[in-house]
């Protein structure tokens, strides 16, 4: 069975994040990690992968070369083969091309099972999943809770709805984006860490890859594009509530609330 | 799992900088950092000396992100509420000084990744828990639930060492041996900082403070400038911290020297984006502990290498001198392919015979002086006061300058058998 | 090319859900502007009654009624949305940012090469464009974006974006026959529906937040009353969570949940960036703590400094008086 993992490389939450001064752009600080979502993704697939015969896990991203620091992280983990789809610097704002280039390569490689984050905790957008599957004509499932091989061509997933949760039955090839709850990420031992610093990581140019061309995939094929960026205005200092006893106080908030804030 | 040559427990520039030297001699080497990324969690007042390591670092620092040359240094006398300044420049300090600033953060994280580039296996995010040993022979190291093995563990896991404890090499230090380090950095343009420090594009100032800062705690204040920030921060020994009533808290004697007049207006407009602590040996050359021991050498803060002048501290050059001294040694073990204590003990022979040792015993009675708290009450404050009764210009006539500074002299004590032995004491540092 | 907004409508348990109204609102305010109209979706099978409700809130409302739509499943939904939008060619569809929003939007817009903006806050119209702002990095920075390409734009927002405006429009009922192709490469073996009559916590207006201050699960039951008198929910930090005090779909946070109430409040929960990234949207936030340096006042509109338990139980009798009151 092959199986891949799309793995993004996201800001870390405690970064600081700067606009620039034509508020054009962003400057990140030098600290990212792999999405905290698709730390499940890289687990569900080496736990499959313990369940199942001749299976072999690839982890690819799309991104720059310091994105091959969470390929290596894949690998540290237990993924066998890393793919950096390298976006030459330039950060694409369309995550349409972004699902086009990684389901292309997909297509290339030809995969049995695809495992995606649920979403990405920088753009929050949870996109690339469900059109990645839809460009490569498959079924998908988001945020799965349980995820079990029935055999080759069929999985069983539990996933999260609105309200609740489902179990279904999916016929594979598919892709399923993992939530939090289905698995606890491993720590990759430090054995693992020195195989993945030494490990080759494959580089693509998306160009290359079936059905795409440059056209298809730079600035100009984009659909959209970010005009200004802006930092969030800052809320007013704290008001602390005073007053003798937990009651007054209490009384003080529910004053304010109503009359100040119209919060009630 | 194999045996590996070295494992390095802390990514310092101590553990990096023998990781350095290991490699380029082709060992195979692991440096494993707890910190999120090397330089994550170093703490350092800014400023690097490289003439004393000039000819033994190579080219370890080609293309180093140094913050700025220093090319200025000014001290301050604090007053309680005045203070005198000396700046200081030169050009031979202009064009030739080796001292530069640094923030660790960058710094170190950009040495470790030359490090990775030359195949060394720099591992943040674990913390070594303890040592494996073969009998009376440190044969790796713990981690989690890893085992990892090695001929010689270097323990370059800064000034609380765990490593040379649990071998057995570190004396327990007592508080005197410390000293508290608190470092704010905040942000201001270059040109702000070229502008109100008076230096030119890439060149520094170093700036310490005496006196008030420290309310007449051994220690001081210290400002150095980087590229687009400045790090301020005060020093103070924990020995006199703990012997001051009523207690006072470290973060509000920060607070204090960030509020005077003197720092206010170098730093106004800065937007403040870190902020750490750190501990600093104190331990001077009579309390350095044992170095080495079969299988396992102590190096940098771990050892006790920092020569703390009071205001001034110098540690960086002594934690990559001894971690080159150390790499030097394992490469020497390996040919001999004995790693006990006997051959280990060369480490020793080559600090002795370099500044980290000799300089530490030059300087070997200065803990004793510097308890003095004359140091840092007294005498700087007296300058400035004086100053001010001859500067000063107010309504009533101006007496004689001469009686003035009599009259200053007389009151503050300074005539007294005390001062003079302070004076005498002076030729023992 | 049509300037027509077209809306999702989303129900759940036989209703409509608010963020539906608030996205037939905010369309409806911007059709004004750029002189079009505004069609709301709504997709299932015997919605007569619910179609009726949004005859106020939207120009035209398009029902497509079929059996095999009484549950949503990406494959059906889509291929009945598929359809419409080639048949109406619309200029920008909006939809919630909500599990069921984000499974299906992203699939549709790639299906139908259209651009797409998610989980976005807000939309102007000026300068002729629809612009779209979107928080980025937790809210760390604010974008605003534009479609720059003519096929159909998608658009889906955080619940409690906008305000609900009954504007009383009473719109044309257009019923479309559609065919409602299933992909067969799925099958749902069962369904488990929470029993709740609460609200969705990322719709509640109200939110009362639990963390590791309030000490035990056992302690919870003051926030749920509380939450009932305001009709809210109760939140948790992803420390209650982790020690399982509560569910993992009460986490607010960025690991968690991205609410947005108009009353949040905060009890024992110190306000770590990983909370506030998912909280500080909300449009008053409230902070109970008896640390005066935690960090949730930094993010907080007001404060009570106390032990928590202490305040609640004033709490709960106040905010019962209030509703009495009205
Ligand atoms: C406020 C302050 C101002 C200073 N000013 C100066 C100055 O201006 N000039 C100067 O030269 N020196 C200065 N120093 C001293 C200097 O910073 C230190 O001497 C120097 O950093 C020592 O380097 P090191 O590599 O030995 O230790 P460190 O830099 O402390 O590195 C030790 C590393 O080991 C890691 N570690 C610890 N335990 C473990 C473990 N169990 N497992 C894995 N990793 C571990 C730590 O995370 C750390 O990265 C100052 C110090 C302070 C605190
Ligand atoms: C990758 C990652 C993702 C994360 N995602 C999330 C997330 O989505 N959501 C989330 O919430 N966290 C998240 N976290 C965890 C987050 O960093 C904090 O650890 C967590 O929010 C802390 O929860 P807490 O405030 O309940 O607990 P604590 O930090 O322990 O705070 C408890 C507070 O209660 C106060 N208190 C105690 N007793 C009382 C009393 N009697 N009366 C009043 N006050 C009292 C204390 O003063 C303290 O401020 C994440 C962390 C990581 C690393
Ligand atoms: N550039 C990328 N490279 C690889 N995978 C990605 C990339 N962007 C997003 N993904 C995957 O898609 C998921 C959802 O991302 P998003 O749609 O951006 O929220 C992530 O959790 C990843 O698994």
């Amino acid at each position: 069975m092959n199986i891949l993992v799309c793995v993004k490389q996201v800001a870390d939450t405690e970064a600081r994040i700067l606009l620039t001064s034509d508020k054009k752009s962003i400057e990140i600080e030098n600290k990212y990690n792999m999405n905290f979502f698709d730390e499940f993704a890289v687990e569900e697939a080496i736990r499959t992968k313990g369940k199942v015969k001749d299976c072999q896990i690839s982890v690819c991203t799309y991104g720059s070369n310091k994105a091959t620091e969470v390929l290596r992280t894949a690998i540290a983990m237990g993924a066998d083969k890393a793919y950096l789809l390298d976006n030459n610097g330039y950060d694409i704002e369309d995550p349409i091309i972004t699902a086009k280039i990684l389901a292309s390569f997909a297509k290339t490689e030809g995969f049995d099972l695809i495992f995606c984050g649920r979403q990405a905790i920088d753009d929050e957008n949870a996109n690339i999943g469900a059109m990645m599957a839809e460009f490569l004509n498959i079924p998908h499932v988001s945020a799965i809770l349980k995820f079990d091989v029935v055999d080759e061509k069929k999985a069983r997933v539990e996933s999260e709805i609105e309200g609740g949760k489902e179990i279904q039955e999916v016929q594979l090839p598919a892709l399923f984006t993992t939530q939090k709850g289905i698995n606890e990420p491993r720590v990759p031992l430090i054995t693992g860490v020195m195989k993945a610093m030494k490990a080759q990581i494959n580089i693509i140019d998306p160009a290359t890859l079936k059905d795409l061309s440059k056209g298809m995939i730079d600035e100009s094929a984009s659909k959209i594009s970010v005009l200004t960026y802006e930092t969030p205005s800052a809320r007013p200092t704290v008001k602390i509530i005073d007053g003798e006893t937990p009651e007054q106080k209490v009384k003080a908030l529910i004053d304010i609330l109503k009359d100040e804030a119209k919060a009630l | 799992m194999e045996k590996i040559d070295a494992v390095i427990v802390g990514g310092g520039l101590s553990g990096l900088a023998c990781a350095y030297k290991l490699a380029e001699a082709g060992m195979q080497v692991i440096v494993l950092e707890r910190g999120d990324f090397s330089g994550s969690k170093n703490v350092t007042g800014g400023r690097i000396y490289l003439g004393p390591i000039m000819s033994i670092v190579g080219d370890m620092f080609k293309d180093a992100p140094f913050e700025r040359r220093i090319s200025r240094e000014r001290w301050t006398l604090m007053g309680d509420d005045n203070s005198i300044s000396i700046d200081f420049t030169g050009d031979r300090y202009k064009k030739t000084n080796n001292s530069y600033t640094v923030l660790r953060a960058t710094f170190d994280r950009w040495l470790a990744d030359r490090l990775i580039e030359k195949g060394v296996f720099v591992i943040p995010k674990y913390r070594v828990d303890d040592l494996l040993w073969d009998g009376n022979q440190v044969v790796g190291v713990k981690a989690g639930d890893e085992d990892i093995f090695a001929n010689v563990v270097i323990a370059a896991d800064g000034v609380l060492s765990f490593m040379a404890e649990k071998a057995g090499l570190k004396a327990r230090m007592k508080p005197k041996n410390y000293a508290l380090g608190i470092k704010e950095i905040i942000e201001l343009s270059e040109e702000k900082i070229n502008d109100r420090f008076n230096v030119d594009i890439n060149e520094g100032c170093a700036h310490l403070f005496i006196g008030e800062v420290t309310k007449g705690m051994f220690g001081g204040g210290f400002l150095y400038t980087n590229k687009k920030s400045v790090s301020l921060g005060i020093v103070v020994g924990i020995g006199a911290l703990m012997e001051m009533t009523p207690t006072i808290e470290v973060h509000t004697l920060m607070n204090a020297f960030k509020g005077r007049y003197e720092i206010e207006r170098l730093i106004y407009g800065g937007e403040l984006v870190e902020y750490s602590a750190h501990i600093i040996p104190e331990t001077g050359y009579r309390n350095i502990s044992k170095l080495f021991g079969n299988g396992i050498i102590v190096t940098g803060d771990a050892a006790g290498f920092a020569l703390n002048m009071g205001v001034t501290v110098r540690g960086m050059e002594f934690a990559i001198a001894s971690g080159i001294f150390a790499a030097e040694t394992v490469i020497s073990a390996k040919t001999a392919n004995d790693f006990s204590e006997k051959t280990l003990s060369l480490y020793e022979n080559k600090l002795k015979d370099s500044f980290v040792l000799k300089d530490l015993s030059t300087f070997r009675k200065l803990p004793d002086f510097l308890e003095n708290r004359a140091l840092f009450t007294l005498y700087p404050k007296l300058l400035p006061d004086i100053l001010e009764k001859i500067m000063f210009i107010g309504e009533s006539p101006k007496e004689k300058i001469g009686k003035q500074l009599w009259a200053e002299v007389k009151a503050s004590g300074i005539l007294s058998m005390k001062t003079l032995k302070d004076i005498i004491s002076i030729k023992d540092i | 090319m049509s300037k027509e907004i077209f809306v999702f409508v989303e129900c759940k348990d036989g209703s409509i859900r608010k963020v539906s109204y608030e996205l037939l609102s905010k369309a409806k305010e911007i059709s004004q502007k750029s002189s079009s109209i505004v069609y709301a979706v709504i997709i299932g099978s015997n919605q007569d009654v619910l179609a009726n409700q949004l005859k106020d809130f939207a120009d035209k409302v398009l029902i497509v009624d079929n059996e095999k739509l009484s549950k949503y499943r990406w494959d059906t939904f889509l291929s009945v949305m598929e359809q419409i939008i080639k048949k109406y060619k619309p200029y920008v569809m909006f939809g919630p940012s909500t599990t069921t929003g984000k499974d299906i939007f992203p699939r549709l817009a790639a299906r139908l090469n259209g651009a797409i903006i998610s989980d976005a806050v807000d939309v102007v119209f000026d300068e002729n464009t629809l612009k779209i702002k979107k928080p980025l990095f937790g809210g760390k920075i604010i974008s605003w974006m534009k479609c720059k390409d003519d096929s159909t734009f998608f658009v889906t927002f955080r619940p409690n974006s906008f305000i609900v405006e009954n504007r009383s429009l009473n719109g044309e009922l257009i019923k479309e026959n559609i065919d409602v192709s299933e992909d067969s490469r799925i099958v749902s073996i069962s369904t488990e529906k929470r029993e709740t009559k609460k609200v969705d916590l990322q719709e509640a207006d109200f939110i009362i937040c639990g963390g590791r201050g309030m000490k035990g699960p056992e302690h919870f039951q003051d926030l749920e009353e509380i939450a009932d008198i305001m009709g809210g929910r109760v939140g948790a930090s992803r420390a209650v969570v982790d020690s399982k005090w509560r569910d993992y779909d009460d986490q607010v946070g960025k690991s968690g949940k991205t609410v947005s109430p108009k009353l949040y409040v905060g009890c024992g929960v110190s306000g770590a960036l990983h909370h506030t990234m998912g909280m500080d949207t909300s449009k008053v936030i409230v902070a109970i703590n008896k640390d005066p340096n935690a960090l949730i006042f930094q993010y907080a509109d007001y404060g009570i400094i106390d032990d928590v338990f202490n305040v609640l139980p004033a709490l709960k009798e106040e905010l019962k008086k209030i509703k009495k009151e009205i």
